[in-house]
């Protein structure tokens, strides 16, 4: 494979139509998704091995602690439940879902796959995280 | 897209001796493999199964579902710190199912399945239990004594 994972990956998210731009200085794209009529942001960044895409949900710090359990415990039976789906969080309480595909096994296929997946915990969490939110 | 599950379950079974990993269990008609490794003198029971239509997944049992329901609501930081680890490792996840039993996990894409992918995904397995046992299990043991409790 001679085509950088960068470029290559410009060139997958072009023939999956997706609506994106690339920030050359942090080596980073950004794909604008719809769902349910609501707009969000996927990120693709990079590291020596690793092309890491990420969606963010938003932190629940504000949160009381019980439903931050409930949801602790919602995510990990997930990322138990769903092979694909990696739900996580950072120091921030903000809760994320990740992907990461080691460049070694960058083609076409695992990348849709793994992008497709990010898409998947889009409606996993807010069919299944965001009434814990809600109390819905 | 499609697999040769057969196929692709027996290069997992080669990859297997290739890495000289002690195999325990075969069920070719379930498609999947059990492996018995060591981290910090801790046996870790490693399941790799192929999932179709897309996945092989690798599930290795870190804590049984016993010693998280022990530890009542001081739970919540044990869920905490594996999810914040997760986040800080692009290398593997962790995961728990009903029964409360606490698992890494790692999946390979069956179009991704190599000798090289294979290991460093499998790898990243007890490299994860190493972090587990270092840095996260003191503390359950810790939030265990405070309870009262014991923990294997």
């Amino acid at each position: 494979m001679s085509v950088a994972p960068v470029e290559r990956i410009g060139r997958y998210l072009k023939l999956l139509g997706k609506k994106f731009e690339f920030d050359p200085t942090a080596s980073k794209y950004r794909v604008i998704e719809k769902f349910d009529a609501e707009e969000f942001v996927v990120e693709i960044s990079f590291t020596r091995n690793w092309a890491i895409i990420l969606l963010s949900f938003g932190s629940i710090k504000d949160k009381p602690v019980d439903i931050r359990c409930k949801v602790f415990e919602r995510l990990l039976k997930l990322n138990r439940q769903y092979a694909e789906v990696c739900f996580c969080i950072d120091d921030d309480y903000n809760v994320y879902c990740e992907e990461d595909i080691l460049l070694d096994a960058l083609t076409f296929d695992v990348f849709m796959e793994e992008y497709n997946a990010i898409l998947i915990s889009k409606e996993l969490y807010d069919k299944e995280i965001q009434p814990l939110l809600t109390g819905t | 897209m499609s697999f040769s599950v057969d196929r692709l379950f027996d290069r997992v079974l080669f990859y297997l001796k290739l890495l000289g990993k002690k195999v325990v269990e075969v069920n070719k008609e379930k498609y999947f493999v059990k492996v018995e490794d060591r981290v910090n003198r801790k046996r870790i029971d490693i399941t790799i199964a192929l999932v179709p239509p897309f996945w092989v997944t690798m599930r290795g049992k870190l804590l049984d579902g016993e010693e998280i329901r022990k530890l009542g609501g001081m739970a919540y930081i044990v869920y905490r710190e594996l999810l914040k680890l997760s986040f800080r490792s692009a290398e593997f996840k962790f995961a728990m199912d009903n029964e409360y039993n606490i698992y890494i996990t790692e999946d390979i894409h069956f179009a991704a399945l190599t000798f090289d992918v294979f290991e460093e995904e499998y790898n990243a397995i007890p490299a994860a239990a190493k972090t587990f046992y270092d840095r996260l299990y003191p503390e359950i043991k810790q939030i265990a004594e405070s309870q009262k409790v014991e923990i294997t």
